[in-house]
């Protein structure tokens, strides 16, 4: 059940992704993020794919680990694929059916286009996550962010801390997810059931496993303390880092390429640009 | 002077009576570059003993001075940590980067090392346990036996004179606990002063020294050897002896005379053959 979890699991290679600054990685991936929410046309779709293809290209990431995180949210994807199809009422009518005298059960094409694109916004949005989070290694990612909010030390925010507090949650999940597949599977060997019943029957056969897993992170907590303390840890500025965050080239060229990649979307936007006509003529 | 001095140590966990003590007034030294097995029932205070040799915890009362200088220095902790490095006993609860070498830049990083200073010394105590080729590798996805090393390899990484090791193999296949035993013996070979606790009694055989403990107090300090020919304090310590010794023991009980007193396989076995001839 937790088997298909991806996130936060880093692919070591090398490649002209994994060698960018996390920083950089990070501020492009949330201008990317910004910039799918801003695409109109299927045109702009068809171009978001062709650049996640070149950066997973340049990342030199199997295609199928990206899926695997896809695939991971595709339920939730089509949950609101099919809500959004229910839920649109304007534009032309394709199949209406009165309900009751305040309900009329209509679907449109606003609201299968509407499905369409926001199924499409989701999976590229997860793709852009994934991608981050297989070239970046989660010690690089916090590095990242605790280098981005350093300003943020003025006004007293532990910076340092929740970088290291994060670090240490990332380097957990696997485990963690693991100790519970485990405990799950002792407890069906005893004979518990977890997929029958109705929800509440549900909800509590899981306190079996839940408690055990709460009292194990605590002791795993409890140990880890100790470890960090043996091995000299201290949240001072004496700290050094192994890798230090320099920007070089990589970064140079992989921002314009996005930056490049945020202006078409935006200027498709705005100044439609109108080739859904010209690719689809007859459907608009 | 010795590496290591515990003068009168005793240590309550909570304000407790005295005789709750985790560890009674016990006082011993260890001399640089031996190796020192740690054995005892649960709950004797081995843990707790390794805790206050680096600082971990201060001593109730009684000193404990590591390379001359007191754990009970505020100031000078991370000196005596650094000196005394520690591996525990679950391979899973050390970890704290998910990347192997991140996570043996850990104690350099926290030391203030130059980072290309770290660079090299990552690499040096990768190659020294062996598991260079995981550098870049997923630590959880490693077996035990190699997340041990690693946890071996990040306290190399801070040029420690001395190691602890709290059960570090207990947790381990037999693979694994063989790979890392080799790693601290050549480590101590090295020059570096080894107290390994375990309940392994092929692993004390590998030592030059133990210290068993109970409730709190040494009741011996010696050699295996001589721990091993002592049935009474075995008993005491609640120890068995390791596969070979028991061999050697039922041997000489069944009227064979074996004349060395090795605790190799093979040497035992080259005698058993010399003693048949
Ligand atoms: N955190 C703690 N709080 C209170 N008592 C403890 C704690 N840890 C250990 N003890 C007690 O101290 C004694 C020694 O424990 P420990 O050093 O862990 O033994 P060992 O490692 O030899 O099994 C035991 O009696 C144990 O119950
Ligand atoms: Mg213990």
């Amino acid at each position: 059940m937790f088997k298909d979890i991806a996130f936060g699991q880093y692919y070591p290679t090398s490649s002209f992704v994994h060698n960018l600054d996390p920083r950089i990685k990070l501020l492009l991936t949330v201008l990317f993020i910004v910039t799918i929410f801003f695409i109109q046309t299927y045109f702009s779709f068809l171009v978001t794919l062709v650049f996640l293809i070149v950066v997973i290209l340049f990342s030199r990431v199997p295609v199928l680990s990206v899926l695997k995180s896809v695939k991971g949210i595709l339920f939730l994807v089509l949950f609101a694929a099919i809500i959004n199809l229910f839920f649109v009422s304007t534009g032309e009518v394709i199949y209406e059916k009165v309900i009751t005298d305040w309900w009329t059960f209509r679907i449109t094409w606003d609201g299968v286009h509407n499905s369409i694109k926001l199924t499409l916004r989701l999976i590229f949005l997860i793709t852009g996550a994934s991608i981050i989070s297989l070239t970046t290694t989660p010690m690089r990612l916090t590095d990242g962010i605790e280098s981005l909010l350093k300003p943020l030390k003025v006004i007293k925010f532990p910076v340092h801390d929740i970088a290291i507090i994060m670090s240490i949650a990332l380097r957990f999940i696997p485990t963690l997810l693991d100790e519970t597949h485990k405990t799950i599977n002792a407890q069906k060997a005893r004979g518990a059931a977890f997929d029958t019943g109705g929800l509440i029957k549900k909800a509590k056969s899981m306190l079996p496993v839940l408690i055990p897993l709460f009292v194990s992170a605590f002791r795993r907590a409890d140990e880890l303390a100790f470890a960090m303390d043996a091995r000299c840890y201290n949240a001072t500025e004496k700290r050094t880092k192994m890798r230090k965050l320099k920007l070089g080239w990589r970064d140079l060229i992989a921002t314009l390429f996005v930056a490049g990649y945020a202006t078409f979307i935006f200027v498709d936007r705005y100044y439609f640009l109108g080739l859904d006509h010209v690719l689809f003529p007859g459907v608009f | 002077m010795p590496q290591i001095e515990v003068k009168n140590v005793g240590f309550q966990y909570a304000k407790s009576e005295e005789r709750d003590s985790a560890l009674k007034r016990i006082s011993f030294s260890i001399e640089k570059g031996e190796f020192v097995s740690l054995v005892g029932k649960n709950g004797c205070g081995k843990s707790t003993l390794a805790k206050l040799l680096n600082g971990l915890f201060e001593p109730s009362e009684g000193t404990v001075l590591v390379t001359g200088v007191d754990t009970s220095n505020e100031d000078t902790i991370f000196e005596v940590r650094s000196k005394a490095g520690m591996v525990f006993q679950n391979p899973d609860n050390q970890m704290v980067a998910t990347i192997v070498e991140d996570d043996v830049a850990f104690g350099p990083e926290n030391l203030g090392v130059e980072p290309s200073e770290i660079v090299k010394r990552v690499d040096d105590s990768l190659a020294a346990v062996g598991m260079t080729e995981y550098k870049t590798a997923t630590a959880s996805r490693l077996s035990g036996g190699q997340k041990q090393r690693i946890a071996i390899a990040g306290v190399l990484a801070m040029k420690p004179e001395i190691l602890i090791l709290d059960e570090a193999t207990s947790m381990l296949d037999p693979d694994g606990r063989e790979d890392v035993m080799s790693v601290v013996k050549k480590m101590n070979e090295d020059g570096i002063t080894v107290i390994n606790i375990t309940h392994d009694m092929s692993e004390v055989a590998l030592s030059q020294r133990v210290i068993a403990l109970k409730e709190g107090e040494i009741i011996f300090d010696g050699t295996p050897k001589a721990l091993f020919d002592s049935t009474e304090i075995l008993k005491r310590a609640n120890l068995d002896l390791p596969p070979v010794g028991k061999l050697k023991r039922t041997l000489v009980e069944s009227g064979i005379k074996i004349e060395g007193d090795t605790l190799d396989e093979d040497e035992l076995a080259e005698e058993i053959w010399q003693s048949l001839k």
